[in-house]
């Protein structure tokens, strides 16, 4: 009973922070667990088209594609500043929702990243809501990069299924995720096993969370995250974002003055705590082993989002990806070892 | 005398409980702990429940309807 106790207490926190009740807060054992669980029973409740952005992580783009035959793409508008950029989006998701001359071709599930991975550039998630709740199609997002630092609401927002990782900005150890769930929604089960109640019946119990939880539940983990969000918390996701934002302002500043134009900065106009880049003769791979002999831990390649790297135009770069424990004299080291490198 | 609220989730008994504790016209005469009920209290196997003075039963049944809670009266 201790370790319900923990875990509903975990509930509680991350009910609190995404706008639900703690109820519809089901734990995974990462986003991409949540995700597919999503996707795939979204889909197989409601069947016709899929629609994604074009910055989506392949733990969206790889179920969907699994998953339907028809997913459609649309456009993140990157070039754009609000509120036009918004506009734009929301005209891009109208005309792929149009295709098409018969209700299987629908689009009946929209999934949407909340914070690119790769160039943290939000997506506008409470008019892409909105939109859908108008039309009727399930609303699926992807927090893994803006949970703990921009504001995501349930039921402000018109969610259907916000999908989160323990191990980024809510501060967990790896090892969890959560699907947190809109009010009046229940999706066929995709995962089935031990529910600890009901154990007759031959299908998972009807009451969320424990609908989506089969099988044990990582407590450590879940135990680690519920740490991590009272941290978000006290801190506050703003202040926490704010903080980033500088960082990754001042490094692409610093980058600008020491390295002029051996270095390439990817949508630098989005200040969301990462700053994506490339050095000209440079695999990033070799600038990444490079800074982690110094003991700066970056993440070089495609960063699993293919689709994202397409859209900006590149073939693999190097990601820095600040925290709230970063700090401005890391972020001059970074420079000054980047510059150092001929 | 006591009764017991049943519980098909977990989640849902520690949410009732929470609701049961915070509610002050409740008496305190059950334990408020939950508790796992007997095999032969649960056709379905394995629930969760909540033991409380009999006179309450009345009232939390109305509290926790109020917060969409799903659960069965024991007697």
């Amino acid at each position: 009973m201790e370790g319900a106790k923990e875990v509903y207490a975990a509930r509680r926190l991350a009910a609190e922070l995404f706008g639900a009740s703690p109820e519809r807060v089901a734990f995974t054992l990462n986003t991409t667990l949540a995700l597919n669980v999503a996707i795939k029973s979204a889909h197989r409740d409601k069947g016709g088209a899929i629609l994604i952005s074009d910055l989506e992580h392949n733990s969206v783009y790889r179920p969907s594609v699994m998953e339907c035959s028809d997913v459609r793409i649309f456009d993140s508008a990157l070039e754009l500043s609000e509120p036009e950029r918004t506009e734009a989006i929301l005209e891009s998701i109208k005309e792929k929702c149009s295709h098409g001359s018969s209700r299987f071709d629908e689009v009946r599930v929209l999934v949407c990243t909340a914070a690119s991975n790769i160039i943290g550039a939000s997506m506008p998630i409470h008019e892409i809501g909105k939109f859908c709740r108008e039309r009727g199609i399930f609303f699926i997002v992807d927090g893994a990069q803006a949970g703990g630092t921009l504001s995501l609401d349930v039921k402000r927002d018109f969610i259907d299924v916000l999908c989160l990782p323990s191990h980024k900005g809510l501060y967990g150890p790896m090892g969890a995720g959560m699907m947190i769930l809109g009010e009046d929604v229940n999706m066929q089960t995709y995962l089935e096993g031990g529910s600890g109640v009901n154990s007759r019946d031959v299908i998972m119990p009807e009451l969320s969370p424990e609908r989506y939880e089969a099988g044990t539940l990582p407590l450590p983990a879940i135990a680690g995250l519920r740490r991590g969000m009272e941290l978000v918390k006290a801190k506050t996701p703003e202040v926490i974002y704010a903080h980033e934002a500088k960082l990754s302002a001042y490094l692409k500043r610093l980058l600008r003055q020491k390295l002029d134009d051996r270095v390439k900065l990817y949508a630098p106009q989005f200040d969301g705590g990462i700053v994506l880049f490339s050095l000209r003769g440079y695999d990033s791979e070799e600038v990444a082993s490079l800074l982690d002999e110094h003991g700066i831990a970056t993440r070089a390649g495609l960063h699993c989002s293919p689709l994202a790297h397409d859209r900006i135009g590149s073939e693999g770069a190097v990601r820095v990806s600040f925290g709230m424990f970063n700090t401005p004299r890391e972020v001059v080291e970074l420079s000054n070892v980047l510059a150092s490198i001929k | 005398m006591y009764g017991r609220l049943a519980f098909e989730s977990i989640t849902y008994a520690m949410r009732a409980r929470e609701l049961l504790v915070a509610d002050r016209q409740i008496a305190r005469g059950g334990s408020f702990n939950i508790i796992r009920l007997r095999q032969n209290e649960t056709p379905r196997g394995c629930a969760y429940g909540i033991e409380l003075a009999r006179e309450d039963l009345l009232r939390a049944a109305a509290i926790l309807s109020n917060a969409r809670i799903k659960f069965t009266i024991l007697q």
